[in-house]
């Protein structure tokens, strides 16, 4: 792997402090700096939560909110059903990011470290069915969760979702198990260890960043969801938050303008997943080191 | 170091994701009982009806309505009160906010569509009547409805093909809204709401009430057009802009059934309506429109073309406004639409369907709680002085113009010769239009260059009732 | 480049562990197989099947055999135009987004002070709901007050109008795509942390300078990852509807729906207007399955090159 005509270097002390020291400099630099660019979309939501509606688009655009109005904040969680949003996205979404999780994981060892005729197959058609627009599947889909009397219930968000939920997670976590060296699992094997197992004590301990990854986008994915609730979730009483979001769009709601109670609903929203995602780095800070493998 | 998941860590993950499955899954479709509202100005409650209500055996309908957190309000206040008049009819809200047409449409291919919805009438009224989703209501109003009690001029964008395929819902009348204290502060007369000014007086005023960031009017010195904080006057681009067209004398879509867009006076009204970007700096740049849809109220633009359906939002933003009617040049003309509810053809329970739909939208009862929740300027006769005299601004003389943009003799809209608005295909109109206008807006091209080509355009979408594919 | 394909090391098992392998393998993706014929195989046939109808939903689809293929490319100029949006769209979108997200996924890799802050501010941008979304860059691409010109003006560079200049349409969608990096950010993190350590060590004893290391060794173990991210990449763009419908739906009407002059017409928009707005379910189905080819076509190719550029630590073949 490595090319030997390398040539050893003499590197001074000082010189790897140094270079080790730009190397943070730049890193600063630009993740602080793009990072404060990336920002500016949420700044202008945050900012946009606390003003009044016909505030929100002055000119000259003003990003400080003067007067803060927190009230948008409380009439957010007062005059709306905030919590009952909230209950049913956890509904929609817990459930079947575990289903997806745990589907899309088991499948993706399969096609990855297990052979079986057929395999490449249906990892092939698996993977054509993203390919499609769902605007022309649509209709079938929804024929036939009405004929399984699935139309005003949560099933039709959770069940698809225990069944392997989709290619692009299975694809994934097939990428990152075929990064694994055959040597702990050929190991397992010698030792009587049956498949279940490898997967369980092996594949999964070394894949966690993976599988966080998995979990986060499986989530967020649930969690921002809009069409399945809109076409599924017929009665007010399951309404989930992404509902509620669009309910308060300024534009659509004959009498009042309601953009800032928009914009308050949607911070709300994304705080759990930045709590969630802030609470899954330490998934990736200990990078996973392989002991016991001679290189 | 390797992390392990133990065994007891997943299975009670699983637990857990079970339950909340369970939860999910077994929540029962919510009972049709009728909600709690929390409402800001709660409507009057409607005496009872004062005829003995129509002897219907029970029934349970279902009522799709679409768009924000208002209207849902106001449709439950509507089915709450129903239940009262006709307590052996059960109405379900199916309350859709995204794209409710296209919920409509997976009904109707599952066999299971509203027996009644809320459409927007002016887009997807013609289509959904000619493909068959829509149920024809002639006969329906030639029993139960009494033209006496309503004002002339309701049904435009309701009708198609001569007949009518909604009762209104919402909208009504558009005129010019002006901003008294931006006018005030210019030291400027306020337009009369009995006099319709010409467009040589709109200009300037206009001008004189359009301010850049340091100050300056349009034509003098130091004027930047890219840093307008104030802009003087924004026409209405959609809905109601023929009216620069036919105030000159012209058509849109003539007796014949020509589409007539490349017309002299259609070259000159179409410029005109992209002149007050493009040459007097007096409206709203395109981009500024987009990224802002609330510009009156949001006080910066101090006359605009709005409909009747902005009022609530304008008091929202405590604007100090007044009325007056669309400017003219040689023809008074206006403008107004109601958008309505549609009965769809494959519905089970039409009669009790129908009871719904008359009671919400031609009784009193049901329009004064459409009206009373900012949605409908009441089509009523009876209900014009609680319009006219509600205690919310703007004033009463500025009410007024409302009602008298509604006046059969100057309202004017593309398929009135046929009755038929925009003979049905005003989805494929718009679709081909603006695209090809959009450079005409931004100043990129005049409007003759691409008059003919439009022309042509339309007039093979209402010939062949197909949309356009280039 | 490495391009090695590490065989499995032990011998040819026999027959019985080849079969309950292959039982084994069968039951770990049972769920997913049952899924793609319940959820997916069904209605994707019925699409099939709509392409050669003319279907406007209220009536029962007609067949007409291949007249909606033909048509497409015959006699629909804006069906032609949804594609060059779209191939303009993609060509930009997957190569700026696939180097930008690596790039800024080694910089979140370094043992840098407030790395978590760092990663949370880059990829906060993508939680955004899609509804809040769509108003907000309507603002933030305003020309003459959004931020983003105000911050171009401010380093002397030039600011388009970007929504409504139909030059600048696709790259102010890019853009848009680009804020939301963070999650194939995240996927390359996620790979980059899979690397093992040991395998830096060597290199630094070996001497190796730091873009050694990188071309030897970071970037052949993320490489299918990389791959991954491009597949996904491909499959994505061309697909590009939401965030175009968002933005361009009414009340911004005067522009039109699918931005100044059509500029923003991308490929499943136009499908879903034949699908939902213009009752031809039909024709939008055979737009559907053209789609499908082409990406297929596409991701086949990459498929192939793999063999060229991808290691895989491990591959049972």
């Amino acid at each position: 792997m490595l090319h030997s005509s390398v040539q050893i270097q003499p590197l001074s002390r000082r010189g790897v402090r140094l270079r080790r020291l730009f190397r943070q400099a730049v890193a600063h630099a630009v993740l602080g700096g793009g990072g404060f660019l990336m920002m500016v979309p949420f700044f202008w939501l945050l900012s946009s939560s606390l003003k009044a509606p016909h505030e929100i688009y002055v000119i000259p655009p003003q990003f400080i909110p003067n007067p803060v109005r927190w009230q948008n904040y409380l009439e957010v969680l007062v005059d709306q059903p905030f919590l009952r949003f909230t209950r049913n996205t956890l509904i929609a979404t817990v459930p079947a990011t575990v289903g997806q999780v745990l589907t899309a994981s088991l499948a993706a060892y399969s096609f990855a470290r297990l052979r079986f005729p057929g395999r490449d197959l249906v990892f092939g058609v698996l993977l054509t069915t993203i390919m499609l627009p769902y605007a022309v599947t649509l209709i079938p889909v929804y024929v036939m969760f009405k004929e399984l009397g699935w139309i005003g219930t949560f099933l039709p968000l959770i069940v698809p979702y225990w069944f392997g939920g989709g290619a692009f997670n299975i694809f994934l976590l097939r990428q990152f198990f075929l990064t694994i060296p055959n040597e702990l699992e050929d190991a397992a094997l010698i030792d009587g260890a049956g498949y279940l197992t490898i997967y369980a004590r092996i594949i999964t301990p070394l894949s966690v960043p993976a599988l966080t990854v998995v979990a986060i986008f499986s989530f967020l994915h649930h969690w921002n969801d809009f069409l399945a609730p809109l076409l599924y979730l017929n009665h007010y009483e399951n309404w989930t938050l992404s509902i509620g979001i669009a309910m308060l769009k300024g534009a659509l709601s004959g009498g009042r303008d309601t953009t800032h109670l928009m914009m308050a609903m949607s911070t709300l929203m994304i705080l759990p997943i930045i709590a969630l995602y802030f609470a899954a780095q330490r998934a990736f800070i200990q990078g996973i080191v392989l002991t016991g493998l001679k290189g | 170091m390797v992390r392990q998941i133990s065994r007891r860590a997943v299975l009670r993950l699983l637990g857990g994701a079970s339950v909340l499955a369970a939860l999910g899954a077994c929540s029962p479709p919510a009972p049709a009982s009728t909600p709690t509202l929390a409402q800001p100005a709660a409507p009057p409650t409607p005496t009872p009806a004062a005829a003995a209500p129509v002897s219907v055996p029970p029934a349970r309908i279902k009522f799709q309505s679409r768009g924000g957190d208002a209207i849902l309000k106001v449709t439950q206040t509507l089915v709450a009160e129903f239940k009262k008049a006709f307590p052996r009819i059960e109405v379900e809200i199916d309350h859709t906010t995204g794209d409710h047409f296209q919920k409509v449409q997976l009904g109707v291919a599952a066999g299971n569509p509203p027996d009644v919805y809320f459409d927007a009438s002016l887009r997807t009224g013609g289509l959904g009547w000619k493909k068959g989703i829509i149920e024809d209501l002639e006969p329906y109003l030639r029993r139960d409805f009494n033209p006496d009690e309503h004002i002339k001029e309701m049904w435009i964008a309701m009708v198609y093909d001569g007949r009518r395929i909604a009762v209104p819902f919402d909208s009504g009348a558009m005129a010019l809204f002006f901003n008294i204290d931006l006018l005030n502060q210019a030291s400027l007369p306020l337009p009369d709401p009995k006099k319709r000014l010409t467009w040589d007086e709109l200009v300037q005023l206009a001008t004189r009430l359009t301010l850049d960031v340091n100050g300056k009017h349009p034509g003098e010195p130091g004027f930047d057009p890219t840093r307008i904080k104030q802009y003087g006057f924004a026409p209405t681009l959609l809905h109601g802009h023929e009216h620069w067209i036919y105030t000159l004398g012209g058509e849109i879509i003539t007796k014949e059934g020509k589409v007539a867009v490349a017309s002299p006076e259609a070259i000159e009204g179409y410029q005109k309506l992209a002149d007050w970007g493009v040459k007097h700096f007096v409206g709203p740049s395109p981009e500024y429109k987009q990224a802002n849809p609330v510009g009156f109220a949001a006080g910066n633009v101090a006359m605009s073309e709005e409909g009747v359906w902005m009022l609530g939002r304008t008091n929202d933003a405590k604007i100090n406004w007044g009325v007056a009617p669309f400017p003219m040049q040689k023809i008074p003309v206006s403008y107004g639409h109601y958008s309505g509810q549609s009965m769809t053809r494959m519905s089970k329970a039409k009669d009790a369907a129908w009871q719904w739909m008359k009671w919400v939208s031609l009784d009193k009862e049901g329009q004064t709680i459409l009206f009373k929740g900012g949605l409908l300027q009441p089509t009523r006769k009876d209900l014009i002085e609680a319009f006219i005299n509600d205690s919310q601004p703007p004033a009463r003389q500025y009410r007024e113009v409302f009602y008298n943009e509604l006046d059969p003799t100057t309202i004017r809209w593309p398929g009135q010769h046929q009755n038929s608005f925009y003979l049905g295909y005003r989805q494929y109109w718009i679709d081909a239009w603006n695209p090809r206008y959009d450079p005409v807006l931004r100043g990129k091209k005049p409007y003759r260059e691409i008059a003919q080509e439009v022309q042509e355009i339309l007039q093979r979408i209402i010939d062949t009732g197909e949309p356009a594919t280039q | 480049m490495i391009s090695v394909l590490r065989v499995g090391s032990r011998s040819r098992p026999g027959l019985r562990y080849r079969l309950q392998e292959a039982i084994i393998g069968w039951a770990f993706i049972l769920p997913a197989v049952l899924g793609l014929l319940f959820f997916q195989l069904g209605p994707v046939l019925a699409s099939l099947y709509f392409s050669f109808t003319n279907y406007d939903i209220v009536t029962p689809p007609k067949w007409v055999g291949l007249t909606n293929y033909v048509r497409l490319f015959t006699a629909d100029r804006l069906y032609i135009k949804s594609l060059t949006v779209t191939a303009y769209y993609s060509a930009l979108a997957i190569p700026l987004s696939l180097v930008a997200a690596y790039l800024v996924a080694l910089l979140m890799n370094q043992r840098v002070r407030g790395i978590s802050l760092y990663r949370t501010l880059w990829y906060l941008p993508s939680l955004v709901p899609a509804t809040a979304n769509g108003v907000l860059w309507l603002w933030l691409l305003n020309r003459d007050f959004g931020p983003v010109n105000f911050f171009l003006r401010l380093a002397g560079l030039p600011a388009p109008a970007w929504l409504s200049d139909p030059n600048w349409t696709v790259p102010a969608l890019v853009l848009v795509h680009l804020w939301g990096v963070g999650n194939a950010v995240l996927i390359f993190l996620a790979g980059l942390q899979g690397v093992p350590q040991h395998l830096y060590e060597a290199a630094e004893v070996d001497g190796a300078t730091w873009w050694h290391r990188f071309r030897h060794v970071t970037l052949p173990m993320t490489s299918s990852i990389i791959f991954f991210n491009l597949v996904m990449g491909i499959i994505g763009t061309f697909q590009v509807f939401s965030i175009v419908y968002i933005i361009f739906t009414p009340p911004a009407t005067e522009i039109g729906t699918a931005g100044p002059e059509n500029a923003a017409l991308v490929y499943v928009l136009y499908l879903y207007r034949n699908a939902f707005q213009y009752f031809k379910m039909g024709y939008a189905s055979a737009m559907a399955w053209v789609l499908l080819l082409i990406i297929l076509t596409l991701t086949a190719l990459v498929f192939r090159s793999q063999g060229r550029w991808v290691y895989y630590e491990a591959v049972r073949r």
